[in-house]
């Protein structure tokens, strides 16, 4: 058996690359493409960077990650990165938005809610979440 | 890090982006692209990278002295050197416990079992190091005189954890000097946000419903949810691996790089020798021109360098035996194909050949899916009715996925290039190239809305327990 490339194949099967071709964009759509990519991305960044961080989020009673603490420690075994990550997510600006289109994008895709609708209390590792309080010891 | 996580893209990427545009002189630019490499890198192997710029090393200062010794022995001795340095890291890292698991289990000796983490991306890495060795001693490349640019071609970030594997031969000119054009950044972020569709929602789902369905008990498996089952599993794999190349190639123009395609719609292939054509097409290349051919090729020998490409194309995938039998059973259809079937094969109609293929293929994903012999044989026995045909809760899963079904193999198959091939006098046209950019425009808006969603959902997790 012949590893070769067939060159017929590449050019009738190439669709991918062809955007180039028959199809290609007018300048003024690359600008604002290119644009709108940028004021989404450094938009994303300003406000992420700038508001202020909530702890607990009510439609998921839970206590939201924190900014983890620096240490070289942290940051050489990993643990930083992945706690960054994790704050980073909990804390995205217009979270709730989002959230909503993610159960709009699971109900149509896969008629779910997300992982559950049942939702009970957690008190995490916060103290100032001062929602329902639970007896622990019951 | 991965290009999916809501940090790469709202952090990394703009600070990225930002530095790298600031300037156009080229020196800057491939300090930016290097320096950032670095962290992107580190910060999913904080100590690993030092494997990856020793590799680079290795192989930078092999390629200085087979230039040196063109000509003579000793240049191919620094190639077998620096070759099996590098295949060496892999070897340890990657196969060294599968190989002594296996012998221990075979002889029943005591191996020590290493236990070691694989570096994320080594197996793209060290291929794509190696391309650069090999073709320097071949005179296919000149040397690299400067470590920085050789590191930098091997860490590159669009590329560095999930492919494509770029030869040096593809980029080192581009290394020195590339142009970004608007169009060019623009197609690139297209291409970008095409992928991160793909990856962070359509994957996923695919994910979902196959862990639904093939991650349970597989005596409880119909036959019905075994192959609905492996159709998503087999979605899944195409489109979180296609996305990544769709990423990678599309980080790439933006750059101002052109990076080789990886896959061209493969299951739209009608053979299984059609199908490695268009399935991870960087790979099966390298394999090609790397180990096949200097193997003797077609030449001599050629079955066995079938075979021994194929073993070595499966325990690429994983160092586990379901993926040298996943090699092997590819082997098996590909000299099939040759020796008994193939031509017969052309001459039925083309959606019976299209019919063989998916069949082949989605047998073929069973033994990547599942690592132990025994689930493979109990997913046998469920896709034949072992089980019974339909169970209730299975087929409510299986319909309330439909639509994703549809939209996944919608964009699995040529459909799009199809279409444009259809409206491509309309594209021509002014009022239809408006229309094709605003298009494009509303795609890629929708789809990072879209994607950050997906993102951002992946930390949805309501309690439902108490962590006591």
């Amino acid at each position: 058996m012949k590893l070769t490339y067939d060159p017929k194949a590449q050019v009738s099967v190439a669709p991918q690359e062809k955007t180039d071709a028959a199809g290609s964009l007018p300048r003024v759509f690359a600008f604002f493409i290119v644009l709108l990519f940028c004021v989404c991305l450094f938009g994303g960044f300003l406000v992420s960077a700038l508001d202020t961080d909530k702890t607990v989020s009510e439609s998921e009673n839970r206590a939201l990650a924190g900014r983890p603490h620096f240490s070289v420690q942290a940051v050489l075994d990993g643990s930083y990165m992945t706690d960054f990550e994790a704050y980073y997510t909990d804390t995205f600006p217009y979270r709730d938005a989002f959230l909503s289109v993610h159960h709009a994008l699971s109900r149509l895709f896969s008629q779910s809610h997300g992982k559950d609708d049942a939702v009970l209390v957690d008190r995490g590792d916060k103290d100032d979440f001062d929602g329902q309080d639970l007896d622990y010891e019951a | 890090m991965v290009f999916s996580a809501l940090p790469f893209l709202y952090i990394f990427l703009p600070l990225c982006l930002l530095a790298y545009f600031i300037t156009p002189k080229i020196r800057v630019r491939n300090a930016v692209l290097l320096i950032f490499s670095l962290v992107f890198y580190a910060w999913g192997e904080p100590k690993y990278i030092l494997l990856m710029v020793a590799t680079a090393a290795v192989d930078f200062f092999a390629g200085v002295l087979i230039d040196k010794n063109r000509g003579t022995k000793k240049a191919k001795l620094f190639l077998f050197l620096a070759v099996l340095l590098t295949l060496s890291s892999l070897g340890c890292f990657k196969y060294a416990d599968f190989f002594a698991e296996s012998v221990n289990s075979l002889f029943s000796v005591h191996l020590p079992i290493l236990g070691l983490s694989l570096p994320i991306g080594i197996s793209f890495y060290t291929f794509q190091a190696l391309t650069y060795v090999i073709d320097v001693y071949r005179g296919r490349v000149r040397v690299q005189p400067h470590f920085a640019k050789l590191l930098l071609y091997i860490s590159m970030f669009p590329q560095l954890i999930a492919g494509p594997i770029v030869r040096y031969s593809d980029v080192c000119a581009q290394i020195e000097e590339r142009t970004c054009t608007l169009q060019k950044a623009a197609n690139g972020i297209l291409r970008f946000c095409a992928g991160l569709f793909k990856k962070a929602v359509i994957a996923n789902f695919a994910g979902e419903l196959t862990e639904k369905l093939l991650g349970g008990d597989l005596s409880a498996l119909s036959a019905l949810g075994a192959w609905t089952g492996i159709v998503a599993y087999a979605l899944q794999i195409y489109f979180d691996f296609s996305a990544y190349s769709d990423m990678a190639i599309g980080l790439g123009q933006i750059f101002g790089f052109d990076f080789p395609e990886n896959f061209r719609y493969p299951y739209a292939a009608r053979s299984a020798h059609e199908f490695w054509q268009r399935w991870h097409i960087t790979l099966s290349t390298f394999f090609r021109d790397y180990v096949y051919i200097p193997l003797g090729g077609n030449r001599k020998r050629w079955a066995l360098n079938m075979l021994f490409v194929w073993l070595l194309t499966g325990l690429w995938h994983g160092a586990s035996w379901n993926f040298v039998l996943w090699g092997l059973y590819w082997f098996f259809f590909l000299m099939l194909e040759k020796l008994w079937i193939g031509e017969s094969l052309e001459k039925l109609p083309r959606a019976v050949q299209h019919l063989y293929l998916l069949l082949v293929m989605l047998i073929g994903w069973v033994f990547f899916y599942f690592e132990d012999l025994s689930s493979i044989k109990a997913f046998f026995a469920a896709a034949f009715g072992a089980n019974g045909l339909v169970q209730i809760t299975q087929r409510t899963i299986i319909s309330n996925h439909s639509l994703l079904l549809v939209v996944a193999a919608g964009f699995a198959l040529p459909v799009l290039p199809f279409l444009k091939r259809r409206a491509q006098h309309f594209l021509q046209r002014k009022g239809g190239r408006v229309m094709y950019g605003a298009l494009a425009l509303c795609f890629c808006v929708g789809v990072l809305w879209c994607a950050t969603a997906a993102l951002v959902g992946s930390s949805y997790n309501p309690f439902l327990y108490f962590r006591f």
